[in-house]
């Protein structure tokens, strides 16, 4: 009976019978994702390592405060990506210290995220027109 | 006529093997088309396409496959899976033997797909490629929304006008007029020069966010440079009494100066999300009443 099932319930079959599209799989920001080629740098590479450990061992052990759909310091990364180290730090002192406060949920608009939480989008500030 | 006969039992079994599997095929088949249509107007598209995609699958006509193949197109724009409703417009132009009105519907499917994913350009070719064939003007109507998404507003205008002109008769004539002159309130969206407001956070922080109506974050960002550049004076002033090199007052500056820079970037970027914001509010009302009437 399990041989019969797995015969008729394949993985080439079930791909085949999914309901998704090729379109739904492709993250929200692919354009970003895809199309930026980033530059690799000692100082690029050491931010990106300092964000990592950031994420990985210290963001995860705290509650979740960023406001933003883009949290600070996955901004900080693509920043530092997109315009190099100090610029993107500029960008992210900007977002950190300036943008962030009280008024932000009457400036930019409402943007659910995977959790199905409501997030402020300030996308265009770090992706631009075209995003 | 002798009813025992075999040859009258053999043309009895022929005339019911016919009832049985031909009608109720047919039947079936356009029934299963009137489904699949209530399943589009019940908005119910994923159902829907699965259907039209049956239904193309099993038929041997042509005309049943590119209405199933221009029905599944539609299907994908109407739940904004623009990428597969292109593939599947562009599958239909593939066929042979259709008819202008297909291709030009296909053309438009493919036009507002790319409307969709915000390329312009590709949108306004395909609208164009049908503009002479279309006999409803939806594609000259949809090109004027490309222009007003350009800020072309004139153009734009000139384009509706047309539409009313050209197709009185038509569902888009009443609207076309009203958005004719809507459409040229464009020119009066407000807006805010990005490097004037660049120029004002260099001269005094905060102000090119106070310029752009962001008043907290001008505050912050006039309260954190003036509180580093103040540091950075009394760094200066320490060094020069109590030490004989200046480390500390570099170290400041190179803060300080991160900080300014920062509040420079975000008073443009401010200004420039001002004047999108503003072209947004101006446009959503546009293509409201664009997509009112379907296509």
């Amino acid at each position: 009976m399990l041989l019969l099932n797995s015969i008729t319930y394949s993985q080439d079959e079930y791909i085949e019978l999914s309901s998704w599209e090729p379109e739904d799989l492709t993250p929200i920001y692919s354009s970003f994702d895809s199309t930026e080629k980033f530059i690799v740098k000692p100082s690029i590479l050491c931010a990106n390592m300092l964000i990592g450990f950031y994420q990985n061992n210290i963001s995860t052990r705290s509650i979740s405060r960023c406001p933003f759909y883009i949290s600070c310091s996955h901004y900080a990364y693509m920043a530092t990506n997109k315009y190099g180290l100090l610029p993107g730090i500029c960008f992210f002192i900007d977002r950190n210290f300036y943008r962030e406060n009280i008024a932000s949920f009457y400036y930019y608009e409402l943007r659910e995220n995977n959790d199905g939480i409501l997030k402020l989008d300030d996308s265009f500030y770090i992706l631009g027109k075209d995003y | 006529m002798n009813l025992n006969s075999p040859y009258f039992n053999a043309v009895t079994k022929l005339i019911l093997i016919f009832i049985l599997v031909c009608i109720p095929v047919n039947i079936l088949a356009q029934s299963e088309m009137e489904y699949a249509n209530w399943l589009f107007s019940e908005q119910d598209y994923f159902r829907a396409i699965t259907e039209y995609k049956k239904l193309f699958y099993y038929s041997d006509s042509n005309d049943t496959e590119n209405e199933c193949l221009l029905k599944i197109s539609n299907a994908y724009l109407k739940s904004n899976k623009f990428k597969s409703s292109i593939r599947y417009s562009s599958l239909l132009l593939n066929q042979p033997n259709l008819s202008v009105q297909q291709i030009s519907t296909a053309n438009n499917f493919i036009g507002l797909s790319y409307y969709g994913l915000k390329v312009f350009s590709m949108a306004e070719d395909y609208f164009k490629k049908t503009e002479n064939s279309d006999t409803t003007g939806f594609s000259l109507f949809y090109l004027a929304l490309i222009d007003a998404e350009k800020s072309r507003y004139k153009e734009a205008s000139i384009k509706y006008f047309d539409v009313y002109q050209n197709y009185p008769k038509s569902k888009l004539a009443e609207l076309s007029k009203q958005l004719s002159s809507d459409v040229l309130e464009g020119y009066k969206v407000k807006s805010k020069n990005s490097y004037f407001a660049a120029l004002l956070s260099t001269i005094i922080p905060g102000s090119g966010q106070i310029y752009c109506n962001h008043y907290y974050d001008g505050l912050q960002a006039f309260l954190y440079v003036s509180a580093f550049a103040f540091a950075t004076y009394a760094s200066y002033k320490y060094d020069d009494k109590f030490n004989n090199n200046y480390v500390n007052t570099y170290v400041a500056i190179s803060i300080t100066s991160l900080f300014h820079i920062g509040n420079i970037i975000g008073a443009q970027r401010t200004a420039s999300y001002y004047n999108l914001k503003h072209k947004q509010y101006f446009l959503n009302n546009i293509r409201e009443k664009a997509f009112s009437i379907d296509y």
